[in-house]
C-alpha cells in the first residue's frame, strides 16, 4: 500500500491506518511531501521507527513552486494543471516510485499528488482533512482561498474524494455533518483508533511523533491549542503573539495555561510571549495525541478556530471554538470586554449585536456580566445593541436612521473605524445622549460609546472606573468614564464636535445644492 | 530710434532673464543641488551663456550624482545624492525573511550559529568607532577616538607579522595605544568595556529569531571576530537576553577569525561533523561566503547601517549624527518592524528635532528659571507630550492659541497684523466682502462697507483693499466691540493658568513668532497680568520681513532653536518658503485636533472653545505620525541611559535632519500627496486640499 501524507495530522492517520488496517508483513510506502517542513525535519526518526517499509520525500514543494509561478503569469487553470502533473510524474520516477496497480490512500488529494493520482484515474482510499472536515466543504474552501489554482482545481477534479476514483472515504463519522450519509464512508474516528490500540503500538506511534514524556496536569488546568496563522500568512507574528495572550486574557477562565502548539506553528514563541509562566507542549506532535501523553484532565480545551479540538472531548471537560469571525476581531477584543463591563454595571439582562455573538457572550460570561448575547444582522428584538466593526456595511447615515426608528434604551458602539458612527451631520440633538468610556490599554487609547438617553444609563458610563487586568499580555485596561467633573475635556470635546457637525452640514449644504442643479438641469 | 532699439533690447535680456530663472525654478523643484550651486556660484552680472553652460554642467552632474557644488563639503556633498527610497517605506524596502519562513530553515537544522555584533546585538551608533568618543570622553582625552582607530590597525598589523593572522586582544591595542595617550591601560580598558556593556542592545529581530531557534530545542552557539574579553561579550549578552548558548567562539580565544575561513571547521570539528548548520550573520564575506566553505548553510542578514545610510542625513556632527542613523537604521531595517510612512515620517524624520527642541527648551528653562511652559496649540501638542516623556516630573500647560485667535485678541494693538491676515493675504482667493466679514465674525460691518460702496458681493481686490481698510479704521470702535466678549474669556483661561507665576514660557514652532508675541502683549501690556512672557520657536524666518522680531531676539525675551537672523544665518538663507519648507515642518509637529478659532463666554458666565474646521482625513496619519515621534525619542533616550549629554542635538544638526527631507519633494508627493491641508485657516473652509494640490499651485508660481 502506498501512503500519502502531508501534515502532521495526515501523518498520524497514515500511522494508524498502517498499525490498525493492514496486515504487519504487507509492504507499506509513506510517501511525504517536503511543502510540510516538519516531515523533512524529522523524516529521520519516521525512517527509524520502522512502522513503514520505506518512507519516500518527495519535493512537492518544487511543483507547488511551479504551479505559483504559473499563476501569477496568470496562466489558464487547466494549464498548470497538466504541467504540475507532467513534473510530479518525473519526480516520483525519480523515485523510482510507480503508483500504477498499487493500493493508494490519499490524505489530502488537493495537492499535486492527489492532482496527479486523479489524471491518471488511479483508484485511492480518501482520508479526511482534519476532523468532520469530510462534509465540512465550505470550511476546506475557507482555508484554501489563498491559493486561487488549488481551489479551482477542488470543485473540478471533485477533491475530498468527491469523485469516482475515490473508492473508500475514511472519515470520522461521529463529527461529519448532520445529514450526511456517503455510502462509501469507513468510520475511521482516529481517537477511536487511537484507543484501540495495544499499549505497545501505542508507544511505538509516541515514539513515532517524539513524545517522550507525560505532563501532570494541576487542577482547572486549561488548554489552548494554537494555529500557524503567521505562517498562513494570516497575520504577523507579533500579532499571532498578541491574538492568543489577548484571547487567553479575555476568552479562557483563569487556571495554569497549557499551550500546545499547532504542528506547523514553528515560529511561535510562547514562553516569551506570554507575560506569566505557561507550559508549552512539542509542537511536533498531533494534538490527537495528547490524552496519551497528559495525566489529568483540562477544565477547558480551546482553539480560535480549528477542528483539532474536537477530538479533546475525552481528556478536557468542556471545549471551545469560535468561527473564523475570530480572525478579523480579535483586534476588538479589549473594547468587548469594556463593553462587556458596561452591560454587567448596567444590569441588562439581554442584548443584541451585528458583531460576533460567540467572542462577546464569552468576555461576558467571563466579565461577570449575565447579558445574553444574540445576533441579529438588522440589530432587532432587544433594547440595548451592540455595534461592532464586523459589519462595515452600515452607513453612519443608517445608523442613525435606525436610531431614530427603533428607540432602543442603550445603543453601545465598539466601532474603531468609524469613530462617530451615530452621528449623520443632522441628528445633532443626539450629542446630550453620548458618553464616550475611553480605554487606556498600555500606550494605547481606544474608546467605546455609550448612546442612551436614560439618565441612569449615562451616569453609568460616565462614572464607570474599572481596571481589567491582563496577565498573559501584561498590561491593563483602563476604563474611565468622562466623569462631569471633568470640564476641560468636554469643553474640548464639544468644541471639537460643533466644529465637526458645521463641516458635515457644509457638506450636506453642498451636496443638497448640487442635486437641485443637476435637477433642474434634467428638466 | 537708438533708444528704442535699446529698450527693446532690455526688454529681450529681461524677457530672457524671466525665462532662465523659470527654467532653474522648475529643475529646482527636484534637484536641490543645482538650485543650491546656480544661486551660490551664478552671479547675475555674468553673461547668459556663461550661466546656461553652467547650468547645463549642474544639470549633467546632478544626473549622475557624481558631480557637486564645488564648494560643498564631503558630507554635505552626501546629502545631495542621498535620497530616501520611494517604492516602498524604508521597513520594507530590505524584505527580510519573515519569521515564519526563518523558523522553517531553522527547524531543518541541528545547530544555530550566529554572529554577534550588528547581528545579535546593535550598538547605537552606526560606525563602532563612534563608541570611542564616549570612551575619549571619560578619559578626558581629546582626540582620543583617532588614536583609538590607529592603535588598533598598529595592532592587527604586529599580529599579523608575529602570527600570520591579524587577530588581536583588547589587551594588545590598549598596549600600542601607549605610543600616543600615556594612560593607565588597565583603567582604559575597562571604560571602554563599560562603555560598550551600556551601549550594546539586543536586536529585535535576532531575538525572536533566538527565542524560536529555542523554543525548537536547538543547539545554539554564538560566533565573532572580536576583540573585546570574552566575559564582557558574555555579559553583554546575557544582560540581553541570550542566556542559553552551548558555545562561544571567539576569534582571540581561538586564534583564527571567522574572515580568514578557518573557524567555521573548527567550530564543526568542535561541535560535530555530522549535524546540521544554520549560520546567521552580516558579513557578506565572513558570514556568507566562508560558512558556506565550510558546509554552513549561510543566512547573510544584511547590515542594517550598510542598507539604511544610503537613505540618512551625513551632514551632522560626528557622534550626535552616528547615533542618530544607528538609532534609525536600529529600527527601520532591523526587519522586525513594518511601518507607515507617516510612523516613518515622524521617527526618521521629525524625533531628532523634537527631541533636541524639547531639551534645549528645557535647559532654557533652567537657565532663566521660567517656572511654566505654555505649548501652544497645534503645533505644541506633539511638543508637550515629548516634553512630559523626557521629562515627566515637570508641569505643563497646552494652551489653546493660534494665528486667528491671536490676531483678534490683538486687533486693537496689532491693528495691521488684522488688515493682513483678513483682507490682504486673502486677495489672491477671490473672496467677497460677505466671506471675509464671516471670516472675521463682523456681520455687523456690512452695513457700514454698503454705505461706503462695497456691498456683500464685492470681491476683494488689491485695488479697493485700502478703502476697505479705512472703512474698518473709521468703525474701528464696532470691531473692539464684537472683539471684546472673547477677549474677556481669553483673560480668564490665562489668569486661570498664570495664577501665582511669575515668569512663563511659550513654546512655538515659528516663524514670525506671532502667537507668542500676542500673548506677550495681551499678558503683561493689555491686560497687566503679573507674569512675564518668554518665548521660544524652532525656527524665525518670516517671508515679509526678516527682521521682525529682530529686538526681541537680542533682548532674550524670544528665542529660536535652529536658525535666526543672529544664529545659523545660512541654515535660515536655505530655508525655502517658497518651496514649501516650513509647511513640511509644520506637517511633523501636526496634531489630530482642529485648530482653534477662538476662546468665547458662555451664558453662565464660563468659557467656550470654538474650533476651526477639524481636517478629519488626516488625523490618523499624525497620530502615526506622532507616534514615531515618541518611540524615536524612546529608543534615543533609552539607548543613551547613561549620557545625557547624547540628547543634547544642535539646532543645525537638527534643521540639517529636517532640511534633507523636506527638500525632497519628491518624496512628500509619493507618500503624502492626499494629507489633507486647510490653507484657509481661520475662514471655516469645508473644502480640503490636498498637499499634492498645494505643491503643484506653489511650485508654479
Amino acid at each position: 500500500m502506498i501512503y500519502y501524507a502531508l501534515t502532521t495530522y495526515h501523518v498520524l492517520c497514515c500511522v494508524l491506518h498502517r498499525l490498525s488496517f493492514l496486515p504487519k508483513e504487507e509492504e507499506s510506502v509513506l510517501v511525504l511531501s517536503d511543502i510540510h517542513r516538519n516531515s523533512v525535519a524529522f523524516l529521520n526518526r519516521y525512517r527509524e521507527s520502522g512502522i513503514f517499509s520505506r518512507i519516500v520525500l518527495l519535493p512537492e514543494s518544487d511543483v507547488m513552486a511551479t504551479a505559483k509561478y504559473l499563476e501569477r503569469k496568470k496562466m489558464p487553470t487547466g494549464f498548470i494543471y497538466k504541467k504540475c502533473c507532467r513534473d510530479m510524474g518525473a519526480l516520483l520516477k525519480n523515485e523510482r516510485l510507480s503508483l500504477a496497480g498499487q493500493d493508494l490512500a490519499l490524505c489530502p488529494d488537493h495537492f499535486p499528488f492527489g492532482w496527479y493520482v486523479r489524471r491518471h484515474r488511479y483508484p485511492y482510499h480518501c482520508m479526511e482533512e482534519g476532523c468532520g472536515v469530510l462534509s465540512d466543504r465550505a470550511f476546506a474552501l475557507s482555508n484554501m482561498q489563498r491559493n486561487k489554482t488549488q481551489a479551482k482545481l477542488f470543485t473540478r477534479l471533485g477533491c475530498f474524494g468527491d469523485n469516482d476514483c475515490a473508492i473508500e472515504l475514511l472519515g470520522d463519522r461521529d463529527h461529519q455533518q448532520p445529514g450526511y450519509n456517503d455510502p462509501r464512508l469507513t468510520d475511521f474516528s482516529v481517537a477511536k483508533l487511537l484507543k484501540a490500540l495495544p499499549a505497545g503500538t501505542l508507544q511505538k506511534v509516541l515514539a513515532f511523533f517524539g513524545v517522550e514524556e507525560t505532563f501532570s496536569l494541576a487542577p482547572h488546568s486549561v488548554l489552548l491549542l494554537t494555529q500557524h496563522l503567521a505562517n498562513l500568512g494570516l497575520m504577523p507574528l507579533p500579532d499571532q503573539h498578541r491574538f492568543y495572550t489577548l484571547f487567553a486574557d479575555l476568552l479562557l477562565p483563569k487556571g495554569p495555561l497549557m499551550i500546545k502548539p499547532h504542528p506547523d506553528d514553528i515560529a511561535g514563541t510562547y514562553h516569551a510571549a506570554f507575560h506569566t509562566p505557561v507550559q508549552v507542549l512539542p509542537f511536533a506532535m498531533p494534538s490527537e495525541l495528547l490524552p496519551y501523553c497528559v495525566k489529568g484532565t483540562f477544565s477547558l480545551a480551546a482553539a480560535a478556530y480549528s477542528t483539532s479540538v474536537r477530538t479533546l472531548s475525552n481528556v478536557a471537560q468542556d471545549t471551545l471554538c469560535f468561527d473564523d469571525r475570530i480572525l478579523k476581531n480579535w483586534r476588538y477584543l479589549p473594547q468587548y470586554a469594556a463593553a462587556a463591563r458596561f452591560l454587567k454595571a448596567a444590569g441588562f439582562p439581554r442584548a443584541v449585536t451585528d458583531g460576533d455573538e460567540g467572542v462577546l457572550s464569552q468576555v461576558c460570561r467571563l466579565q461577570g456580566a449575565s447579558t445574553t448575547i444574540t445576533r441579529d444582522e438588522n440589530l432587532l428584538g432587544a433594547d440595548v445593541v451592540i455595534f461592532s466593526d464586523l459589519n462595515e456595511s452600515r452607513t453612519p447615515k443608517q445608523t442613525a436612521a435606525f436610531l431614530r426608528q427603533h428607540p432602543v434604551r442603550c445603543a453601545i458602539f465598539l466601532q474603531e473605524t468609524e469613530q462617530h458612527a451615530y452621528f449623520d451631520g443632522e441628528n445633532r440633538d443626539i450629542f446630550p445622549y453620548v458618553r464616550p468610556i475611553p480605554l487606556q490599554i498600555g500606550d494605547e487609547q481606544k474608546v467605546i460609546t455609550v448612546v442612551s438617553k436614560e439618565d441612569i444609563l449615562m451616569k453609568t458610563a460616565e462614572n464607570l472606573n474599572e481596571t481589567i487586568e491582563l496577565p498573559h499580555t501584561g498590561l491593563t485596561i483602563d476604563l474611565q468614564g468622562i466623569a462631569r467633573a471633568e470640564r476641560d475635556k468636554i469643553r474640548v470635546l464639544e468644541g471639537v464636535l460643533a466644529a465637526t457637525e458645521k463641516r458635515l452640514n457644509d457638506y450636506i449644504s453642498e451636496d443638497k445644492a448640487r442635486t437641485a442643479e443637476s435637477g433642474a438641469q434634467a428638466k | 530710434m537708438l533708444s528704442r532699439l535699446l529698450q527693446l533690447r532690455r526688454k529681450i535680456r529681461a524677457g530672457y532673464h524671466r525665462r532662465m530663472d523659470r527654467l532653474v525654478r522648475r529643475l529646482s523643484m527636484s534637484r536641490r543641488m543645482v538650485t543650491d550651486a546656480y544661486y551660490g556660484e551664478c552671479d547675475r552680472q555674468l553673461p547668459l551663456w556663461r550661466r546656461g553652460i553652467t547650468l547645463l554642467l549642474l544639470c549633467a552632474a546632478a544626473k549622475t550624482g557624481r558631480a557637486f557644488s564645488h564648494r560643498a563639503q564631503p558630507q554635505e556633498r552626501l546629502d545631495y545624492t542621498r535620497k530616501t527610497p520611494l517604492a516602498h517605506t524604508e521597513s520594507h524596502t530590505l524584505r527580510r525573511p519573515g519569521y515564519a519562513s526563518l523558523a522553517k530553515q531553522i527547524l531543518l537544522h541541528d545547530v544555530i550559529s550566529f554572529d554577534i555584533f550588528d547581528t545579535l546585538l546593535f550598538r547605537p551608533f552606526d560606525d563602532p568607532t563612534a563608541v570611542f568618543y564616549l570612551v575619549g570622553e571619560k578619559l578626558h582625552v581629546p582626540s582620543f577616538t583617532r588614536y583609538r582607530v590607529l592603535a588598533e590597525k598598529q595592532a592587527r598589523q604586529k599580529a599579523k607579522e608575529r602570527t600570520g593572522y591579524n587577530e588581536v586582544t583588547l589587551s594588545d591595542i590598549y598596549t600600542q595605544l601607549q605610543r600616543y595617550v600615556a594612560c593607565d591601560i588597565e583603567k582604559a580598558m575597562a571604560i571602554e568595556c563599560e562603555t560598550e556593556l551600556s551601549l550594546l542592545k539586543a536586536n529585535p529581530y535576532m531575538k525572536q529569531v533566538y527565542r524560536m531557534a529555542l523554543e525548537m530545542g536547538k543547539t545554539l552557539i554564538a560566533v565573532s571576530d572580536m576583540y573585546l574579553p570574552e566575559d564582557v561579550i558574555v555579559k553583554a549578552l546575557e544582560q540581553n537576553g541570550y542566556t542559553q548558548f552551548t558555545r562561544i567562539f571567539l576569534s582571540q580565544v581561538c586564534g583564527f577569525s571567522k574572515r580568514s575561513g578557518k573557524l567555521f571547521p573548527f567550530v564543526k570539528q568542535e561541535m560535530g561533523e555530522d549535524k546540521r548548520y544554520l549560520h546567521l550573520g552580516d558579513n557578506p564575506i565572513a558570514d556568507r561566503v566562508r560558512p558556506r566553505q565550510a558546509g554552513f548553510t549561510p543566512c547573510l542578514y544584511l547590515n542594517v547601517n550598510r542598507a539604511g545610510n544610503p537613505h540618512r542625513c551625513a551632514d551632522l556632527t560626528a557622534l550626535v549624527g552616528s547615533a542618530y542613523r544607528g538609532i534609525v537604521n536600529n529600527r527601520l531595517y532591523s526587519g522586525a518592524y513594518h511601518e507607515t510612512p507617516f510612523f516613518e515620517y515622524g521617527y526618521a524624520h521629525a524625533g531628532l528635532y523634537v527631541m533636541g527642541y524639547c531639551v534645549w527648551i528645557h535647559e532654557r528653562v533652567k537657565e532663566k528659571g521660567i517656572e511654566k511652559l505654555l505649548f501652544l496649540s497645534r503645533d505644541g501638542d506633539i511638543l508637550q507630550k515629548a516634553y512630559a516623556l523626557l521629562y515627566p516630573e515637570e508641569q505643563t500647560e497646552y494652551l489653546y492659541w493660534s494665528r486667528s485667535a491671536a490676531t483678534r485678541l490683538t486687533a486693537g494693538y496689532f491693528r495691521n497684523e488684522f488688515f493682513l491676515r483678513y483682507i490682504k493675504y486673502k486677495i489672491s482667493r477671490g473672496i467677497t466682502m460677505a466671506q471675509m466679514l464671516d471670516a472675521m465674525e463682523l456681520p455687523s460691518m456690512q452695513v457700514f462697507l454698503s454705505n461706503a460702496g462695497f456691498p456683500p458681493d464685492t470681491v476683494l481686490t488689491k485695488e479697493n483693499y485700502e478703502d476697505i481698510v479705512a472703512v474698518f479704521m473709521a468703525h474701528w470702535d464696532k470691531v473692539e466691540e464684537a472683539y471684546a466678549p472673547g477677549q474677556r474669556a481669553a483673560r480668564k483661561v490665562l489668569e486661570d493658568k498664570l495664577r501665582g507665576v511669575k515668569s512663563a514660557a511659550a513654546v512655538d514652532v515659528g516663524w514670525a513668532a506671532s502667537g507668542v508675541s500676542a500673548l506677550k502683549v495681551l499678558v503683561e501690556d493689555l491686560w497687566g497680568l503679573p507674569c512675564q512672557i518668554y518665548g521660544f520657536v524652532s525656527g524665525a524666518n518670516y517671508l515679509h520681513d526678516q527682521q521682525v522680531i529682530e529686538a526681541p531676539l537680542l533682548t532674550g525675551d524670544i528665542e529660536s532653536y535652529m536658525f535666526s537672523q543672529r544664529n545659523n544665518r545660512a541654515l535660515r538663507r536655505r530655508h525655502r518658503v517658497g518651496q514649501l519648507y516650513s509647511v513640511f515642518i509644520e506637517m511633523m509637529l501636526a496634531s489630530p485636533s482642529p485648530s482653534f478659532l477662538q476662546y468665547e463666554e458662555t451664558e453662565n458666565g464660563g468659557v467656550a472653545l470654538r474650533f476651526d474646521c477639524p481636517e478629519t482625513e488626516g488625523y490618523e496619519s499624525i497620530r502615526q505620525m506622532q507616534k514615531g515621534i515618541l518611540t524615536f525619542i524612546a529608543d534615543y533616550q533609552k539607548a543613551f541611559t547613561q549620557y545625557p549629554y547624547m540628547l543634547r542635538v544642535s539646532g543645525e544638526d537638527a534643521y540639517h535632519v529636517c532640511r534633507f527631507i523636506i527638500s525632497q519633494p519628491g518624496y512628500f508627493r509619493r507618500f503624502f500627496s492626499d494629507y489633507p491641508v486647510n490653507r484657509a485657516v481661520g475662514t471655516f473652509s469645508h473644502k480640503m486640499e490636498t498637499l499634492s494640490t498645494l505643491m503643484d499651485r506653489e511650485y508654479q508660481r
